[in-house]
């Protein structure tokens, strides 16, 4: 358990000197979209993970909280820091109003991705659409300074975004040893015999849903003043993809798999894009081809094969620490039943 | 008013059709294998993109390239079940949505590569000519594409209520371990049904480009839609999988209309809010 500890608190530790490693600005705003990226893997694991609820809803989230955030600071020049917790629950909101109708029991979990990724469309072109707020061409914040969180280094936005990172990895621990925790895996597993056994499946499913919801409105508040534009293209179906795929790679059981699959595959389509240019399609053959693989071969996700690893090496210690004692006892024994 | 919504209604109902040929692909898929696939849309769109190439490469008409692209996909559909989808048969939803996910990923990114993200239609060659109903002149190529679809419907229905193989169908969307037993070939039905599935994404995506123009980004719209007439119909019946392709047709032609093409998803999503709040099993759902 301390190892545990000890283990994250080193890892962190490393993620925040990172920027100082690395010095170049370039390298920190690419450290910064992967830590973003992991961010929202990891609160994912909430409702996914947890709940085995597919969610393809992410750049909605993401988008009201872009929008909410992006809207009150270039019309009403509201500080960043009121419009934060106002873009997290205007994503739970909207999560809400999704969950409610698609979470009602009975109804397969299909429901509730396929609202989910058409509510990402559904939101893109109302946006366009609506021109007093969206509409076709970008919006640019200029207001600068700390009421904003707009600065011209990215050194700011690593830490901003890592730290959203550790509150949805903390959240997740959290509810993962709580009552909501057990009853969501409950869930995951057998819906039908948890609602047997009493537990009020839709309430525990909207539950997570709205805390990763918030999460995620969150994120995209931290967003908007990283990039310091947005428009209706936030709300696209591809960050979503991306997030269930680096999700379900990574491993969608444990709560360090997101994590680690956003870390690893979100800096190798980084590397693919450096070396290669941006090609629109080899991204998504990439990500398909990552996800059939993981899918059809190993549906834990790739961190098992460390924990296999891991569990290997530490089980041999244990399992030759038990030989020597059962050795110890046998010879303690063997005497005795000599004797008789 | 009223006269330019009957000819939009029945514009929509011609739209309606051909989009109910395509969900009830989905549909068997759903019903029979208990299979959910996510990549029925963009199996749509590959085959428009290789009905619009027989055009222009070798000057195929749609028609023809039914004849090309209808064996193909069937081939495609029934060895993608063979190599792959045989094993996540069983396995929970979360890991069916994910597979079909990853292949969608993949033929979206395939086309993005090979065909690039410029959309492109043809111009129908061998039905040309158009009527006028109501003032509004409407192509005869759609009108028989429409007939068409709703033929082949009806010889679907045919095929599930009369012949043995249909029959066989019928007993697996029922039940898994009972037709085994009965020495029907369960795993040959659900690779057969997948390999429908496509054949019947294949003819549609060819009926499709005499209606609208094809590029990468389309395969999303004909999944929403193809789910919503799925959800809108419930499982088990074909006329129910007309009607509601008939709704869905009907709202997408008002709305592009009267306010924006774009909007159109907006509105079946609504719908498919409100089904799953009013009738989760569907307006003429069996079970």
């Amino acid at each position: 358990m301390s190892k545990k500890i000890l283990f994250s608190v080193l890892i962190i530790a490393l993620l925040s000197l990172l920027p100082i490693i690395l010095g170049l600005d370039y390298y920190i705003l690419l450290a910064t979209y992967i830590i973003f990226y992991a961010a929202l893997a990891s609160s994912w694991y909430i409702p996914g993970g947890m709940a085995g609820q597919l969610d393809f809803a992410a750049a909605s989230y993401l988008g009201i909280g872009v929008f909410i955030s992006g809207t009150l600071i270039t019309f009403w020049e509201i500080p960043y820091w009121v419009t934060l917790p106002l873009g997290g629950l205007g994503a739970m909101a909207l999560a809400i109003g999704l969950g409610y109708f698609t979470f009602r029991f009975g109804l397969r979990e299909v429901f509730y991705a396929l609202a989910s990724l058409a509510s990402v469309l559904s939101l893109q072109f109302l946006f366009l659409l609506w021109k007093d707020v969206g509409g076709p061409i970008p919006r640019y914040i200029y207001q600068k300074g700390l009421t904003f969180m707009r600065f011209d280094s990215n050194i700011y936005y690593y830490y901003l975004m890592l730290f959203f990172m550790i509150i949805a990895l903390l959240i997740g621990y959290k509810i993962s040893k709580s009552k909501l925790g057990y009853f969501l895996r409950c869930i995951r597993d057998d819906e039908d015999a948890a609602e047997v056994l009493g537990i009020n499946t839709r309430a525990c499913k909207l539950k997570a849903l709205a805390i990763y919801a918030f999460l995620t409105g969150l994120i995209g508040t931290a967003y908007v003043v990283f990039v310091g534009s947005y428009d209706y293209t936030i709300f696209d179906p591809e960050i979503s993809l991306l997030i269930v795929v680096v999700a379900l790679a990574g491993g969608s059981r444990v709560i360090y798999g997101p994590f680690t699959g956003a870390l690893v595959l979100v800096s190798v389509r980084e590397l693919f894009r450096s070396q290669l240019g941006a090609i629109r399609g080899l991204s998504w053959i990439f990500y398909g081809v990552v996800l059939l693989v993981i899918m059809l071969l190993k549906p834990s996700g790739f961190v098992t094969l460390f924990e296999k690893v891991y569990k290997k090496n530490v089980g041999k210690i244990s399992r030759s620490k038990k030989e020597s004692f059962s050795k110890k006892n046998k010879n303690n024994r063997e005497p005795s039943h000599e004797k008789d | 008013m009223l006269e330019l919504i009957i000819p939009i209604t029945i514009v929509g109902i011609l739209i309606g059709s051909v989009y109910a040929l395509l969900s009830f692909g989905l549909s068997i898929q759903f019903g029979v294998m208990n299979l959910i696939n996510f990549a029925h849309g963009d199996f749509v769109m590959l085959a428009m993109y290789v009905t619009y190439f027989s055009y222009f490469a070798m000057n195929l008409p749609t028609l023809a390239s039914i004849i090309l692209t209808v064996p193909l996909f069937f081939g495609i559909g029934f060895l993608l079940y063979k190599i792959t989808l045989k094993k996540i048969i069983k396995s929970p939803q979360l890991v069916q949505i994910a597979v079909t996910v990853g292949m969608f990923m993949v033929m979206r990114g395939m086309a993005f590569l090979l065909f690039g993200a410029e959309p492109r239609s043809v111009s129908e060659k061998i039905i040309v000519g158009s009527i006028s109903i109501f003032g509004m002149s409407i192509p005869i190529s759609r009108i028989a594409f429409a007939a068409a679809s709703i033929l082949i419907l009806l010889g679907i229905n045919f095929f599930l209520t009369k012949t043995h193989t249909g029959l066989a169908f019928r007993a697996v969307s029922d039940d898994k371990t009972v037709p085994q037993s009965l020495g029907i070939n369960v795993d040959q039905i659900n690779a057969f049904a997948f390999g429908f599935g496509t054949a019947l994404a294949a003819i549609s995506g060819a009926f499709l480009m005499s209606f609208s123009y094809v590029d990468p980004m389309q395969g999303f719209r004909f999944i929403t839609l193809a789910w919503v007439i799925v959800v809108l119909a419930g499982l088990g019946t074909i006329k129910g999988v007309v009607f509601s392709g008939w709704i869905i047709g009907i709202i997408e032609t008002l709305t592009t209309y009267f306010w924006s093409s774009q909007a159109a998803l907006f509105f079946v999503f609504l719908l498919f809010i409100i089904i799953l709040w009013v009738k989760p099993r569907g307006l003429w759902g069996i079970r």
